[in-house]
């Protein structure tokens, strides 16, 4: 009996001796926590606490180590190495777990888990993706591992949207790296959607090296849409390769192309690519082309050749009828500076002196106006008002009047934009009196408070005559009023011409009115300061 | 007490043995710190001694050229591991020797919307600054890199530039000089790069020195992007001390970037702690806006479900209806964050009740962004509500329709005849036949709008219908839908007939609009027609413009040419605007007044 008390008593003493030896548990981010701010554990990222993976495997807590590494390129050196050490059985329980991460989290991670699962146990992995439909990540390692299970799933698949990209993947990989073996290998399999969708990507590779092999085998692909978008893919990239051969091939085409009220976008698109290596061909080419399809791909040719030598681009665009002035177009709703916006950014001080010495006439005033709206956009910020350069200033000054209220409040809204304005008064002083230069104080106050609300107490403060404050008083109520209409309605009533006033106020209003009249109309009831008459004429 | 004493020398020697036992298992053992560092070690890459390293050019020149070509590919995780490796191989005179080609390497990909080098960037400078600071100042004191402006107008996607990334390493590891450095630089993107990241930096690691940093920076063209990256690295090391220097920001667009940007890093932490600081924004519009961010950012970037959440909101008293016209940022970032979480059926169940939003964007919302990837949920939850989606709704089902018929015709066919009679199975029916007649057959599409001709009053599906034929072929789209009874739908279906065929034939649908008879129809023709045709030839527009007998139409036509006209030539377009005849004056005083 006392032998068995003395056996009982030791082994509840070891046990108790046990328990008070494990040390305390300290986790990751009470390990971490730093000296500073101190969040609560609840406040912590959500990835910190999901990357606390239940486990003393050291492989797996290397991986995890390895994503808190904030150097973007060692971060992947270090994923790397601990992908290299992960092992068959880590994988299973791994990727559930990394499933349940957030997106991006999850996004970063599990691609390259995978990647490797297939690599060390491609049964497993190829039964975890095809047990996820939706889930578009390591096609490439699929097919790497086992190209034929690759090719046969594809197949399989067929309407599946990973097919395509697995059945390229996996043709890559049984036919090399060259698209002429890769194209005989699809020729080998049934013709099919996906088969057509494979090998409009095989054309467009051999393009690169063969265009003319490439695009003596569109007839691979049944006549419709794919081999449309094939044939124009491979001419695409003859044009980069062998301009004078593709316009031979484009010229056999022209028959069966139409042009729209764009032109014909397969024709821009060529002179495009060739208006960038040699103009001249490409401009000559266009001279042959009947009339509908010729002025879009002029332009789109020359302004690559006004990247080159803006002044001869320009010189032969005048001589040929081309309007510097207008846009390369991609669509109706795609828009890109024209020939002299070009030659803008290029040289600017070179175009500036073409345009200056045009005949004077309303043709070069439309063309200084385009070229200081395209200079807000293509010349660089620091030449348009420093000093030696100022080219925005020395446009703006060749404007006619008209022009110069039109193009003033984008003028101001530059200028401010750079940060360093702090004298809004003495700025203004740059115009003479009048609608221009309340223009330009109004667009320049927008753009401080855009860029930073807190400067623009100085900036009204340092206006110098009430004119130029009821300008900047407009601009910033502008430009308040979709935000904060209540603050810029408040703005507005400080002006102190009335008509200003009341014009400000009315598009404050209006549009309120328009977005959240609920409130609009309870801050009017409550406006003591507006006229009765006006409140009327808004509801 | 004699039996009493050996147990207790048993119990107290045994509970040594089990107390030290398990002290000495537990410290051979690594703890989880101990293990992540012994991880972190294990994948240092293991920098090449001076004695290793051979400092022949050949040798040197290999070294370059290994970082130059692994630079140059488009790299998958095998690459990036050999890039990183060969960088560290990299000696302090490599660094010179090859480092214009590695600035030329760094411009050749640049991209306004972050660079792809700046992994690369940053980890060359890093390794350049451990190996050889000072030359590497030296360097950079010399060359241009630092002062050559970052693609991106924003100043976060500036921040996201190779520079950015320079000046991320410099003001991490050599903070005086970013500082000293900073000074020598003209106002302007460059410098406000070094500066963002230099506070940034100092937010995070030591918040006293960053306010004193962010004090030195407040004046002038400095002070926004300096209060942007305290407010950075403020909100990373503690999101509630970032909240409140946004919160204290004056109000404008700078306040609600910072906002955003606070709860963007409170969203990693979940709802709770945005919730939190959300409540404390009074302005009922700008925590619409912020809330629809953070949901996003919630979906992304943690585990938590942010519906719960988005309903709370939704029902929120102040909270505006859905804006009417115009951009609303609330539905589409509402549908994007359900779909990244991956419940679309309750969120739904939700949007279809929900009562601030009459219009029913969300729910059009949330279809139209249902993952592409399961027809059939989608089609099951249309096909359960069938009976209680209402008319407008059907209506704007069009695209959602179009696209599951394009996704899996089969399929679609299939759940459509389906269906119960009705308004969705009709609408279904005819969005299937309106597939097939984007692809060359007319018929099926035709014959479907007669079973729907009745319901449609407004002509959205004979616009739908007139338009997919034009595509095809512009005369026999002309010639269906004058044949229909003069309607509203009649009236759609030639606009839309025009405005296709005159995009793709302008010549082929001039001579058709001439022989059309004067007439509120025509109007409408010519006005579509002129606003195509303008992107040609705005004189001829102009001209056709002319055509248009009702004033009212005339002017609104005007507009269409006037609006793509004066990006060309303001001149002349005004020009001509003024002259315009038969016009009302007012519309013309009030559009060339706005039109300044």
């Amino acid at each position: 009996m006392k032998a068995i008390h003395l056996i009982l008593t030791g082994a509840v003493g070891l046990l108790v001796g046990a328990l008070a030896g494990v040390p305390e548990r300290r986790t990751d981010s009470a390990a971490s926590s730093p000296s500073g701010p101190n969040p609560s554990a609840q406040d912590r990222p959500q990835l910190d606490r999901a990357l606390a993976f239940p486990s003393d495997n050291a492989r797996i807590v290397r991986l995890f180590s390895a994503l808190q590494e904030p150097l973007a390129l060692k971060k992947r050196f270090q994923l790397f190495e601990a992908l290299r050490d992960l092992t068959a059985q880590d994988l299973p329980a791994l990727a559930r777990h990394v499933e349940s991460f957030a997106y991006i989290p999850r996004s970063e991670l599990l691609p390259t888990l995978v990647d490797r699962w297939f690599e060390l146990d491609f049964e497993a992995a190829q039964s975890w993706m095809l047990a996820r439909p939706k889930e578009f990540m390591s096609i490439k390692a699929w097919a790497t591992v086992n190209p034929e299970a690759a090719l046969r799933e594809a197949l399989a698949m067929q309407s599946d949207w990973r097919a395509t990209s697995l059945l390229g993947a996996a043709i890559s990989q049984l036919a090399g790296e060259d698209p002429a073996a890769q194209a005989a290998r699809l020729r080998t399999l049934p013709r099919s959607e996906l088969r057509d969708g494979v090998f409009q990507g095989v054309l467009a590779a051999w393009a690169k090296i063969d265009p003319a092999a490439a695009y003596a085998s569109l007839a691979e692909i049944p006549p419709g849409q794919t081999q449309d978008a094939a044939r124009d893919g491979v001419l695409r990239e003859w044009a980069e390769r062998d301009p004078a051969a593709a316009l031979a091939q484009i010229n056999v085409l022209l028959p069966t192309l139409k042009a729209g009220v764009l032109g014909n976008e397969l024709i821009t698109d060529l002179a495009d690519r060739i208006g960038k290596k040699n103009p001249q061909l490409a401009l000559e080419w266009l001279s042959t082309l009947p009339v509908e399809f010729r002025d879009a791909p002029a332009i789109a040719a020359a302004r690559g050749w006004a990247v080159k030598e803006p002044a001869a681009a320009l010189e032969w665009c005048v001589e040929n009828g081309v309007d510097v002035a207008r846009g390369h177009r991609n669509g109706f709703n795609g828009w890109q500076a024209g020939v002299l916006g070009e030659a803008l950014a290029a040289q600017p001080a070179a175009t500036i002196a073409w345009l200056e010495v045009r005949p004077a006439g309303p043709d070069r005033d439309r063309l200084l106006e385009r070229a200081l709206e395209d200079s807000f956009w293509r010349v660089p910020k620091e030449q348009l008002f420093d000093q030696g350069t100022a080219f925005a200033m020395r446009l703006f000054e060749q404007l006619p009047p008209e022009s110069q209220e039109r193009t003033a409040t984008a003028l101001g809204r530059k200028r401010a934009e750079q940060g360093d304005l702090t004298d809004l008064g003495v700025w203004a002083q740059n115009f003479a009196s009048g609608p221009a230069r309340a223009n330009a104080v109004a667009g320049a106050i927008g753009a401080a408070y855009e860029r930073d609300a807190s400067r623009v107490e100085t900036l009204l403060a340092s206006t110098a005559s009430t004119a130029d404050r009821d300008a900047a008083l407009r601009g910033l109520a502008e430009t308040m009023s979709k935000a904060t209409p209540a603050g810029a309605a408040i703005r507005a009533l400080t002006i102190t011409d009335s008509a200003v006033r009341r014009e400000t106020l009315d598009a404050v209003v209006t549009g309120w009115l328009k977005r959240d009249p609920e409130t609009a109309r309870t801050w009017l009831r409550n406006a003591a300061a507006i006229p009765e008459a006006w409140k009327q004429t808004w509801k | 007490m004699r039996t009493l004493f050996p147990l207790v020398l048993t119990a107290l020697a045994t509970f040594a043995v089990g107390f030290a036992g398990m002290r000495f298992i537990s410290a051979s053992a690594p703890r989880v710190q101990e293990r992540q560092a012994a991880a972190a070690a294990l994948s240092e890459p293991i920098a090449a001694s001076p004695a290793a390293a051979d400092p022949s050019p050949a040798a040197r020149s290999a070294r370059i050229a290994a970082v130059l070509a692994f630079s140059e590919k488009h790299r998958s995780l095998s690459d990036d591991h050999a890039l990183f490796l060969a960088i560290s191989k990299l000696e302090a005179r490599d660094f010179l020797a090859g480092a214009e080609e590695m600035l030329a390497r760094f411009r050749k990909e640049d991209s306004p919307f972050g660079s792809p080098n700046l992994p690369l960037a940053e980890a060359w400078m890093e390794r350049w600054l451990e190996v050889d600071s000072a030359g590497a100042l030296r360097f950079l004191e010399s060359s241009t890199i630092l002062k050559e402006a970052p693609p991106g107008r924003l100043l976060r996607s500036q921040v996201a530039s190779v520079q950015g990334g320079l000046f991320a390493v410099l003001a991490r590891r050599q903070p005086d000089w970013a500082q000293q450095y900073l000074t020598t630089l003209k106002p302007g993107a460059p410098r406000e790069v070094g500066v963002f990241q230099l506070l940034n930096e100092f937010a995070q690691q030591n918040a006293a020195k960053g306010r004193e940093m962010l004090a030195a920076f407040s004046e002038g063209a400095d002070r926004r992007a300096a209060v942007q990256g305290y407010v950075t690295g403020l909100a990373t090391a503690d999101v509630r001390a970032g909240f409140d220097v946004a919160a204290a920001e004056s109000a404008g667009p700078l306040r609600k970037e910072l906002l955003e940007l606070v709860l963007r890093k409170a969203a990693e932490r979940g709802v709770g702690i945005v919730r939190e600081l959300v409540d404390r924004v009074d302005d009922a519009a700008l925590r619409r806006e912020l809330v629809a961010d953070a949901a996003l950012e919630i979906a992304w970037r943690s585990r938590d479900d942010p519906l719960p959440w988005l309903m709370e909101e939704a029902q929120r008293t102040p909270l505006p209806r859905m804006a009417e016209g115009g951009f609303d940022p609330w539905p589409g970032a509402v549908a994007q964050a359900v779909r990244t979480t991956g419940d679309p059926v309750r969120a739904l169940d939700w949007a279809a009740t929900l009562l601030h939003d009459p219009e029913k964007k969300l729910l059009l919302s949330i279809l139209g962004t249902w993952d592409q990837r399961d027809n059939p949920g989608l089609r099951n939850w249309l096909a359960s509500h069938s009976a209680t989606l209402d008319a407008a709704v059907l209506e704007k089902l069009g695209r959602t329709l179009v696209n599951l018929a394009r996704r899996d015709g089969p399929g679609t066919r299939a759940w459509a005849a389906g269906l119960p009679p009705g308004r969705l199975r009709e609408q279904a029916q005819f969005q299937i036949a309106l597939s097939s007649a984007a692809e060359g057959d007319p018929t099926h599409a035709t014959a479907a709008y007669a079973s729907v001709a009745g319901r449609d009053t407004n002509g959205a599906l004979a616009k739908q219908l007139a338009t997919a034929l034009a595509t095809k072929d512009g005369a026999a789209a002309a010639k269906w839908a004058t044949a229909l009874p003069a309607s509203p739908a009649r009236t759609a279906a030639v606009s839309a007939v025009v405005e296709q065929w005159s995009q793709r034939d302008p010549y082929a649908a001039a001579e058709w609009l001439g022989q059309m008879p004067p007439g509120a129809e025509r109007d409408s023709a010519v006005r579509e027609y002129a606003g195509k045709v303008v992107y040609a030839d705005p004189f001829a527009a102009a001209e056709w413009v002319e055509q248009v007998a009702d004033p009212a139409t005339r002017g609104k036509a005007a507009e269409a040419v006037f609006g793509t006209w004066k990006n060309e030539d303001p001149i002349a377009s005004r020009a001509w605007l003024r002259a315009l005849p038969g016009v009302d004056e007012t519309w013309r005083a009030d559009f060339l007044r706005k039109a300044k």
